[in-house]
């Protein structure tokens, strides 16, 4: 029998490489100007029906089929399938019929996927260097490092549980371990960079294959959108 | 930049840790600071820096030179655990974010190839070992110009080839004009390079290391290897394993047994391996993995190398419940069942979670780096306290890279990455 403990691990496991996992590229160097509307425009398509979905979920695909991170949007399927067999069963005794509820779920996929695909292609030292340029000094660290710290505490929670189902503990006791440890971390980080804070200049440079890509992507959602707005495609 | 300490007194909680205490480090100098665990160190460099009592609340009089306000934007600090000290998500971003604004991508690259770190520059930080951590601070400090850079412990988290590197690196930055202050155990790996070495004891400095180092002598003499063993209690089958999300095959061919009261040692370098190994085995005991075989005969336990991640209870006593007091106090921690596991040392948390282990009936313990951290004597109680366990019957499977765990071990894995 699969047990809780395996089935939390694999979740974390999911949402770590669903977001985190891999190196830097250059499709993470575009604009939060362009992948800011990008994902507006998804969502938006998503919720306008099932032509809406298959345009995002093609437009997903492209980026991930060009951005060589397929296995990234496949981790974004799984991790986006739970919640959306959770609302086919719920819908599905109001709906009354396996096709609506299934295009209800398709939507929650296609809007968790397209959410997901932006956090992964979004570059924290942008927000960063943003931040900075703002003025906002201080405020300019926390997306590099939410970045670096959120893997570092992800893989410790993993080792926590694992340790805890091998001794036959509750999980939750686990996880409290992991609180712990992450107060002593915050208190080691706070130490560590002490001498560096004031140092920070973050640097961050854009990619124009990438920003070309994402435009491209962006003007062919747009106009499917207006398309089904204006009712000139199905929906 | 001259680093200069007169008469420094530090006091936490009524306790005094240093004592007119007194150093001076001139440019281009090293200096090597060893002593216990608890005798200061780590607090030395933290008052010089300004970390106490700033970030950490203690009471400090004397007299530091430059001011540590002023020392903080002249120095670089890099923590014990190396993996504090980064702050950004990439190896090109840690380098660019804090060093002059001219540097450029290419030169990115071309430092980091020079310093044995080619095609690096994209790598996501927390995937980097410890000695690639400890390079690509030293590279950092190399770059923003800083005069003086403070080392806690830069060893201890290496292997002796990996401990060779970061030596010869901070011998860059001493003939550079650096001045170095360094806090080690590991003497040897610094001997040939630092002008003055230190022990702190007492609150103080004291030149006098060989007396010290004897009485190490006398108390690693004392570690043996368990002399009984019985049946096999866990066999080991890596065909291939590649991690999920990655392209590389990290493990391949890798079998080995386990019997009843035997210390298994996983040995090589940083970033060979040694970790997943010992978290496949646990992993791959709850469920099956691809690539990986393993039958075990009764509990198997697994202690990560942070051993807090190992506790499900907030005090020893309740961790190793009431059959576990005696085993406590055979492993040193008389007088400590009732304080919080937060409040333990980590070599006290290590001995905590053997006895745990033990208590909790375990045939097999996995531990992860046991002894990283600590000093010979602590390191020594530790192997101590696994040895009496294993001559108990239950049986170790260790990775590590510390000499000192090999005179201990029946039997060595090697791990090559």
């Amino acid at each position: 029998m699969v047990s809780a403990g395996t089935v939390f691990r694999w979740i974390s496991e999911v949402i770590f490489r669903s977001i985190f996992a891999g190196d830097d590229t250059s499709f993470k160097h575009s604009t939060l100007l362009i992948n800011t509307p990008l994902v507006i425009t998804q969502i938006l398509l998503a919720s306008e029906g099932s032509t809406g979905v298959v345009v995002t979920m093609a437009s997903l695909l492209v980026v991930h089929l060009l951005a060589g991170t397929l296995e990234v949007l496949a981790y974004a399927l799984i991790m986006t399938s739970l919640p959306a067999v959770w609302y086919f069963l719920t819908t599905l005794p109001f709906t009354i019929s396996l096709t609506t509820s299934a295009i209800i779920a398709l939507r929650v996929v296609a809007v968790g996927s397209a959410l997901l695909t932006f956090i992964y292609f979004l570059n924290p030292l942008e927000l960063s260097m943003l931040a900075h340029k703002l003025c906002l000094k201080r405020t300019s660290l926390y997306p590099a490092m939410t970045w670096k710290v959120t893997p570092h505490v992800m893989r410790d929670m993993k080792s926590a549980m694992l340790s805890a189902e091998l001794k036959g503990e509750k999980l939750w006791k686990a996880l409290a371990v992991t609180i712990l440890a992450v107060n002593e971390y915050s208190s080691m980080y706070e130490e560590g960079t002490y001498a560096r804070m004031q140092d920070f200049k973050p640097r961050y440079w854009y990619d124009g294959k990438a920003v070309l890509i994402f435009t491209l992507i962006l003007a062919v959602d747009i106009i499917a959108l207006l398309l089904l707005y204006l009712r000139m495609i199905p929906a | 930049m001259k680093v200069k300490v007169k008469d420094l007194n530090v006091v936490f909680n009524d306790i005094s840790i240093l004592s007119n205490l007194n150093l001076t480090v001139g440019e281009g100098e090293a200096v090597l600071i060893t002593g216990p665990s608890g005798s200061g160190k780590t607090t030395l460099l933290r008052t010089i820096l300004g970390i106490v009592p700033n970030v950490i609340s203690g009471l400090v009089k004397g007299f530091i030179e430059p001011e540590p306000h002023t020392l903080r934007r002249k120095a670089y600090y890099v923590p014990q655990e190396p993996w504090f000290s980064v702050i950004t998500p990439y190896v090109w971003s840690e380098i660019m974010s804090f060093t002059p604004s001219q540097l450029r991508l290419e030169d990115v690259e071309d430092v980091l190839s020079a310093w044995g770190m080619s095609g690096y520059a994209f790598r996501t930080t927390y995937t980097l070992s410890a000695g690639e951590l400890q390079r690509l601070a030293l590279m950092v400090a190399r770059l923003s110009h800083k005069e003086v850079v403070l080392l806690d412990e830069p060893a201890s988290h290496l292997d002796s080839r990996n401990a060779e590197k970061v030596v010869r690196i901070v011998n860059v930055l001493r003939n550079s004009g650096i001045a170095v202050i360094i806090v080690d155990h590991d003497v040897k790996a610094w001997m040939g390079l630092v002008d003055r070495a230190y022990v702190l004891r007492n609150g103080t400095l004291d030149e006098d290391i060989m007396s010290y180092y004897k009485e190490f002598d006398r108390l690693v003499g004392e570690l043996s290897k368990p002399r009984t063993q019985g049946d096999i209690v866990l066999e080991v089958r890596v065909t291939k394993y590649r991690p999920p999300g990655s392209r590389k095959i990290v493990l391949e061919g890798v079998e080995f047994a386990v019997r009843k009261g035997e210390i298994v040692l996983v040995k090589g370098p940083s970033g060979s391996g040694k970790t997943t190994l010992l978290r496949l085995l646990a992993t791959s005991v709850k469920e099956p993995v691809l690539g990986t075989k393993t039958s075990v005969t009764g509990r198997l336990i697994y202690v990560p190398d942070n051993p807090l991640l190992y506790f499900t209870e907030p005090i020893a006593a309740k961790e190793v419940g009431k059959g576990g007091i005696e085993k406590l106090r055979e492993f040193g921690i008389a007088g400590r069942e009732s304080t919080p596991i937060t409040r333990l040392s980590t070599g006290e948390r290590r001995r905590v979670a053997v006895a745990s282990a033990i208590v909790r009936g375990a045939s097999v313990v996995v531990m992860d780096e046991p002894t990283v951290g600590l000093d010979v004597i602590n390191k020594v109680r530790v192997l101590k306290a696994i040895v009496k366990a294993a001559e108990d019957g239950t049986a170790f499977v260790i990775a590590s890279h510390d000499p000192l765990v090999e005179r201990v071990a029946n039997k060595v894995v090697n791990i090559h990455g």
